[in-house]
């Protein structure tokens, strides 16, 4: 009986954490943990939990129907040795052993927690408040570091105003003395308000996270902008920041600064993240 | 027979180190749990009176932590369902035989071949804990285990086109490779010395000791295919719960000290050949990101740290994270978790501050 529980509950399980990972995609908030290329992946999670859950049950009908292998013990569940050995064999087993794989109450529990928190806290990408273990890169005309490959190709490819805010990161990395090389390049850029405390009254960071793998190695990418009404803007709030380069002064650091034209309230896009 | 190695093997350890599933072990996992809860609320609490932001901004941070705890979590299900899965398929197709025919048993070549098994069997860290525990129920030797379990997530076909993407074909690449290699193969000749009593957990040592008497005469075709794959399944998911729970806690963990520690105070600590390595294994064991992609990650830090510190950045955290470390409680008694951390951060540490200097 205990074991007829044991397959219940862990069917149970593996079906829920399925259905959950397929609610993460089916409304959208998937890539505000992971990178978009995992998707398939996350398909094959979703496949493969609703597959190994359903076999689960599976077992029990076909012990219902007395399709056992008699060599399985009373619930056909010869697993439960683990060994590869059969029934016959499944009471010669220390306690510790034959219960190896038993689902505990605080197990079980673990296992939940991520369903439970993915459902009861509203999901939402990773914003300001992140920020106060990370340091956005602002690129001023030295010691810049190294630029991503493929942000930089994309960087190359596209026109000024359509780069994104990482390529426009990646650009200013490529340029020598950027602040001066890249004046009056239209800039055209979404993302979000962040009130870095290093900026003047008239400036705030529009950001975007860039993420390889998951929202976990997430790196801040910001471009400083200077709009008059800075100070009405709050932290999280979306973006739209039209403008132009010009040579700007941060914290005494002299480096590209987008000039404001129009800055405008939009909705968070479906993937908040940038791809590197 | 059996009833022998059962007493002999397994109450013995079961009385002197309890099983994955013992109440002891049970409750060390509750214990942390609350730990790690208890630790990432209480910072935030602390965080939050101390700025006098209030309610809503302590809200944000738990908000935080719960997205990157869900991310770390769901990135990671695919590869440890898939791991399950080869780990259900081995259960019911692969018998000690087999492994006795192709791999080497003398302990030098053991432990090159576990270190290079990876490129047949492409997983990552999440993925080869289930498939390492298998393999071991079914007899295989420990240098090989353990070899192959640090290796893996390094030396497969994917992790070299990542890395390749990243760095291309330089001292990145196959320094990353030649340093996993040896360390992983150093470690697995280590434990070449070891009995499996002294490192598995009772129920694997008990599962190893079963399918040595049993394989000789078990009838694999006493079952038709498709039950036998239905076994695959079972086996795996399993497999799969087990391994979950201490993912969960990992990530969990992961998660906190990403929360609650300043990513660029820890970068700001090393510069040095030596601090900078520090860093960046503390960086790597905390970030508990997936070794294939981990290369694009470390190519942020190429040329503000230093080549070895990019090294042990790439080295080490594929070997062991937060997250795999616990999982690793799944198959090996706590001690042997403990060399498992501790050799491959000395080997690689050394390792990569020597490249530092010469």
């Amino acid at each position: 009986m205990l074991e007829r529980r044991q397959i219940i509950f862990k069917s149970w399980l593996l079906v829920a954490m399925g259905f959950f990972l397929l609610s993460r995609i089916m409304n959208g908030t998937l890539y505000f943990y992971i990178n978009k290329r995992f998707l398939g992946l996350t398909l094959f999670a979703v496949a493969a939990l609703l597959a190994v859950g359903t076999n689960y049950y599976l077992l029990l009908q076909r012990n219902a129907r007395g399709e056992a292998n008699p060599e399985d013990g009373e619930m056909g569940y010869g697993h439960t040795c683990d060994d590869g050995c059969t029934g016959a064999h499944e009471h010669e087993h220390t306690p510790d052993h034959t219960h190896a794989h038993h689902l505990t109450w605080v197990g079980a529990l673990l296992v939940m927690l991520p369903i439970a928190l993915g459902l009861f806290v509203r999901p939402q990408p990773l914003g300001a408040s992140a920020m106060d273990v990370r340091e956005a890169t602002l690129i001023s005309d030295v010691g810049n570091g190294p630029a991503l490959p493929g942000a930089v190709r994309a960087a190359q490819e596209k026109a000024a105003n359509e780069r994104n805010i990482l390529e426009w990161d990646q650009t200013f990395r490529m340029t020598e003395n950027p602040a001066a090389a890249l004046a009056g390049e239209p800039v055209d850029v979404t993302g979000f308000v962040y009130q870095y405390e290093d900026l003047g009254t008239d400036q705030f960071l529009v950001m975007r996270y860039a993420v390889n793998c998951c929202a976990a190695d997430a790196a801040a990418f910001a471009l400083v902008v200077e709009w008059p009404d800075a100070t009405a803007l709050e932290d999280d709030m979306w973006v739209s920041v039209t403008g132009e380069l010009m040579p700007g002064k941060v914290g005494g650091r002299t480096m590209p600064v987008v000039q404001g034209r129009v800055v405008e309230l939009v909705d968070p896009p479906q993937q908040p993240y940038l791809y590197p | 027979m059996l009833r022998e190695h059962v007493e002999e093997h397994g109450q013995e350890h079961a009385e002197d180190q309890p099983g994955a599933d013992s109440p002891a072990n049970r409750r060390l996992r509750w214990l942390l749990t609350l730990v790690v809860l208890a630790l990432a609320v209480g910072a935030l609490f602390i965080n939050v009176w101390s700025t006098g932001a209030g309610l809503p901004y302590f809200s944000r941070r738990f908000q935080t932590l719960v997205t990157i705890f869900l991310s770390i979590f769901i990135e990671a299900v695919p590869f440890l369902i898939a791991g399950s899965l080869v780990s259900g398929l081995i259960h019911v197709f692969v018998d000690q035989s087999m492994l006795d025919r192709y791999l080497p048993r003398q302990p030098f070549f053991a432990a090159m071949a576990g270190a290079s098994m990876g490129l047949l069997f492409p997983v990552c860290e999440c993925g080869v804990v289930p498939v390492t525990r298998r393999l071991y129920e079914k007899g295989l030797p420990m240098s090989i285990g353990v070899a192959f379990l640090l290796a893996a997530p390094i030396i497969n076909p994917i992790v070299l086109l990542s890395t390749y993407a990243a760095f291309g074909w330089g001292p990145v690449l196959w320094g990353r490779f030649a340093i996993s290699f040896a360390v992983a193969s150093a470690i697995g000749l280590i434990f070449s010395l070891a009995k499996p009593r002294e490192l598995l957990l009772p129920q694997v040592l008990d599962a190893r000791h079963a399918a040595c008497d049993l394989h000789s005469h078990h009838a694999p075709g006493s079952q038709s295919f498709h039950q036998r794959l239905q076994e695959a399944l079972i086996t795996g998911g399993d497999d799969f719960l087990d391994m979950a729970r201490y993912l969960i806690l990992g990530s969990l963990l992961a998660a906190a000290m990403q929360t609650l520690t300043p990513r660029e105070a820890l970068l700001a600590i090393g510069q040095g050949p030596i601090l900078s390595v520090w860093v960046m294994q503390a960086l790597a064991f905390v970030l508990s990101v997936c070794s294939t992609v981990d290369a694009f990650l470390a190519l942020a830090f190429v040329g503000s740290f230093t080549a070895g510190s990019i090294l042990a950045f790439l080295t080490f955290g594929p070997m062991v994270d937060i997250k795999s470390a616990l999982m690793f409680l799944g198959v090996f008694r706590r001690r042997i978790v403990f060399y498992l951390i501790l050799l491959p951060l000395m080997l690689t540490m050394v390792l990569s501050i020597a490249w530092n200097l010469f």
